[in-house]
């Protein structure tokens, strides 16, 4: 039996299979536009709310993540000395070559 | 001796057939990839070990298989065949899933959408090998590339496939990697593959409070079909991204999770008996899936490339493929290929936008094709129910009749003619 003996396209057009694939597809489509509207609105509708009811730090709500736990002179230390340690390297390269 | 030899003729030496000893090596070689090749172990070992399971022949008489009444593995496989484990699985997938990425680039969301062309392309193509309408759509499904979903909708449209499309589901899951790099290669220039994105922007906590419940009702409201599936996804979510359920989040997507995959995989691998899986349906199903996966990559992709012709920041097509809600293998198969043209192109969280959009999308896919192809459930007229007559008041001797609705319901499978 081959291939195309065993696929029959008249069950595709005979009945309601292209109506159900078409509606299907347009109904998924479509929530996943009003998904997608939503949240772009979503931001400008918080602004909004936020002038009625400010957006207040909560004891629940995870510590900023951007903040370092290091001291910003440590921070700068380290990059200092990483730096150095870089510019050390190749200044030594440049002198064996 | 008469004793002996009823007790040798009900061995499984004597009863194993051809197929049972194929069903054994199937699930020794899933058990040898999950381990070996470290391929989709969580879901290979408990399949490929209740396929083992599975195909031992039975002793007529014990209830021992998951299709004998009364049977240890029919109670188990009662969450497979009743639809009960895939939304407790949605539950631990939502309290894991993060959806930032997503609503910090909401066209992306479309991406996950036009995937889901995977799931009504192959359900025609399930009609033109001449399955059932209700058949065609379970096994369209696979093309939502969600486990989960697809046991749960081939367990309401067409429970005797549901082994075939559950193996060919977790099966092309686990062969991402291999499947879309070259239709993603094929469909893209290379000039495309080196687009960069911006950053995704910082998302408040306000927002992702919001968005499980706004979305669920969006999404449900337009396919009521699919409140089972969503509403647990949305659930764990809510569980997570409100702070003050951390606890319920925790266990949703560490132990609730884990203990249903467990159940779930082996119970589908129990299911997959010989005289069940191997026939020639079940050759289509695993032809139709890889086709399912294919058309899914390549409607993501090239409708990321339809979308930028309108576009002034591009998206790199490539996150068109994560479309397919193998979360997060496809969006990980993304990068790699990315990185293949450009080692700095960072496309992951770009790729999981889609990724966790098209677990939506294929839900509501689910939704769409549960409400239109379930058959019919009759209603009971109260005045054709049988009359009994049975005591229902304890201080009187004389019995009173009660009257009991006797189901109507049926549910032949409608041929497409």
């Amino acid at each position: 039996m081959t291939l195309a003996s065993a696929v029959d396209f008249s069950q595709v057009f005979a009945g309601k299979g292209m109506a159900i694939a078409a509606t299907g597809m347009i109904i998924v489509f479509v929530a996943l536009l009003l998904i997608t509207m939503f949240i772009s609105a979503l931001p400008h509708l918080l602004e909004m709310i936020s002038r009625i009811l400010p957006e207040v730090a909560d004891h629940h709500a995870p510590k900023d993540a951007s903040r370092s736990l290091l001291p910003d002179e440590a921070i700068l230390a380290a990059i200092g000395f990483v730096l150095h340690t870089e510019m050390q390297r190749e200044v030594g390269t440049e002198e064996t070559a | 001796m008469s004793i002996l030899f009823d007790f040798l003729n009900s061995t499984g030496f004597v009863s194993m057939t051809t197929g049972n000893v194929i069903m054994i090596l199937v699930g020794i070689v899933f058990i040898f990839l999950a381990i070996k090749k470290d391929y989709e172990p969580l879901l290979l070992v408990p399949i490929g070990m209740g396929a083992i399971v599975g195909n031992i022949p039975t002793v007529p008489g014990m209830a021992l298989s998951v299709y004998d009444d009364g049977s240890v593995l029919q109670y188990l496989y009662f969450g497979v065949s009743h639809g009960l484990y895939p939304p407790l699985i949605f539950l631990g997938i939502g309290a894991m899933t993060d959806f930032s990425t997503m609503l910090s680039n909401p066209k992306l969301v479309l991406l996950g959408a036009a995937a889901q062309v995977g799931v009504f392309l192959t359900f025609l193509g399930a009609l033109a090998l001449d399955f059932t309408i209700q058949e065609a759509g379970a096994i369209g499904i696979i093309g939502g590339a969600d486990g989960p979903t697809s046991i749960f909708l081939s367990s309401k449209l067409a429970p005797h496939l549901l082994g075939s499309i559950a193996i060919a589901a977790y099966s092309y899951m686990a062969l991402v990697p291999v499947i879309q790099p070259p239709i993603m290669k094929l469909l893209t220039s290379r000039d495309e593959r080196l687009i960069r994105m911006k950053p995704p922007r910082k998302v408040s906590s306000r927002e992702k409070m919001i968005f499980p419940v706004a979305a669920f009702l969006i999404c449900t409201m337009i396919a009521p079909g699919a409140i089972v599936l969503l509403g647990m996804l949305f659930f764990g979510n809510l569980l997570k991204e409100s702070l003050v359920t951390e606890r319920l989040a925790n266990t949703a997507r560490t132990a609730m999770i884990d203990i249903v995959t467990v159940l779930l995989g082996f119970c589908v691998g129990a299911s997959t008996q010989a005289e069940t899986f191997i026939t020639k349906q079940s050759l289509q199903i695993f032809g139709l899936g890889a086709l399912a996966f294919a058309v899914a990559t390549a409607g993501g992709v090239l409708f990321a490339k339809f979308m930028n012709l309108f576009l002034t920041e591009k998206i790199n097509p490539l996150v068109g493929a994560a479309g397919v809600s193998a979360v997060p293998d496809s969006a990980r198969v993304v990068q790699m290929v990315g990185q293949q043209e450009d080692p700095h192109n960072f496309l992951l969280m770009h790729a999981m936008a889609p990724n966790v959009a098209g677990v939506i999308g294929s839900a509501v896919a689910a939704g769409v094709l549960w409400a239109v192809l379930a058959p019919p459930v009759e209603a009971i007229d109260p005045s054709d129910a049988a009359p009994v007559t049975t005591l229902i008041d304890s201080t009187s001797t004389e019995p009173q009749d009660m009257r009991i609705a006797e189901p109507a319901y049926k549910a032949p499978l409608v041929r497409l003619n």
